[in-house]
């Protein structure tokens, strides 16, 4: 079996992801952060990504898993899968933890506007996503992660260079992503109901 | 193999090609309930059923009951004896195929 399963497991494992629900889950928490940076509410863009993280999974069993079935991966994929995850949670932690930094660096340090550093920080939480996103696109085999992080390092960069705040980024790639996804779940939602009707 | 036999035996039970789908999900996976094999294998409800229970009295696949959510879900696994019997079917597939002409 080896020589064939891990061709078809990772095709499987790609179509796993296909329903929209993880990009919705992730464009709200990019949505919600970029929203808690622009109205500088940083309680909320802290609370809402981690009450995210452990909803995901109820909300799979309600909505995907009686449409989609139930699956468990191989031992060593699950494995691989946990270690990606706390790798791509840390940049997210990492990514909003930057933010913060930046805005109580900035208020102390009260230094000039061209310096170069102040010019970079307030990219750098959607580049750093970013690379999450690229982590993600590895991980889950799902090719659209991949435009998702050029996305936000592209955005990023314009922020840097047009000296926008932290919060525009998080905001555009929010609502990209919470609408690619939301287009997924409705093509998943269609398709589930035909094929209920056909089988 | 029988003794004196030269062509390689196969198990109708694995080379059936709808069970072989399944059998292919499953050996790729780890666990999967009726619904995940539906969507994935293409085959229709009854006949999916069919083949799950021959192979599960075969003993190729066992199937586990829980409840999740208060639902009923039964999921399967191959078993140890249906892993070495997709191992035996791969062994003389590969023999059979291997004397055929291209």
């Amino acid at each position: 079996m080896s020589e064939i399963s891990p061709q078809i497991e990772t095709r499987l494992f790609r179509a796993f992801w296909d329903d929209g629900l993880l990009d919705i889950f992730c464009g709200v928490a990019l949505l919600a952060i970029g929203i808690g940076w622009g109205l500088h509410q940083v309680l909320l863009a802290s609370v809402v990504p981690p009450i995210l993280v452990p909803l995901w999974g109820p909300f799979r069993r309600k909505l995907v898993d009686p449409r989609a079935g139930y699956v468990e991966f191989s031992q060593a994929r699950q494995e691989r899968t946990r270690m990606g995850l706390k790798v791509t949670f840390a940049l997210c932690v990492g990514a909003f933890l930057l933010g913060i930094g930046m805005f109580l660096y900035l208020r102390a340090t009260n230094i000039e506007e061209g310096y170069w550093v102040a010019r970079l920080i307030p990219g750098l939480p959607a580049i750093l996503l970013g690379v999450g996103a690229l982590i993600a696109a590895q991980l889950t085999g799902a090719r659209r992660f991949g435009a998702y992080a050029v996305l936000m390092v592209f955005l990023g960069a314009v922020t840097i260079v047009l000296q926008l705040g932290p919060a525009m980024p998080m905001l555009a790639s929010g609502i990209a992503v919470t609408l690619a996804g939301a287009v997924l779940m409705m093509r998943f939602l269609r398709a589930s109901a035909e094929f209920e009707e056909g089988a | 193999m029988a003794e004196g036999q030269i062509v390689p035996e196969i198990d109708v039970l694995v080379h059936e090609p709808a069970r072989l789908r399944v059998l292919v999900l499953l050996a790729a996976l780890g666990r999967a309930d009726f619904m995940y094999l539906l969507r994935q294998s293409g085959m229709s409800k009854g006949n999916l059923s069919v083949q799950m229970t021959r192979l599960e009295e075969g003993g190729i696949v066992s199937a586990e009951k829980s409840l999740v959510d208060g639902r009923p879900r039964t999921t399967f696994a191959l078993t140890s004896a249906g892993c070495k019997a997709l191992g035996q079917y791969k062994r003389a597939m590969g023999e059979i195929l291997a004397v055929l002409p291209d």
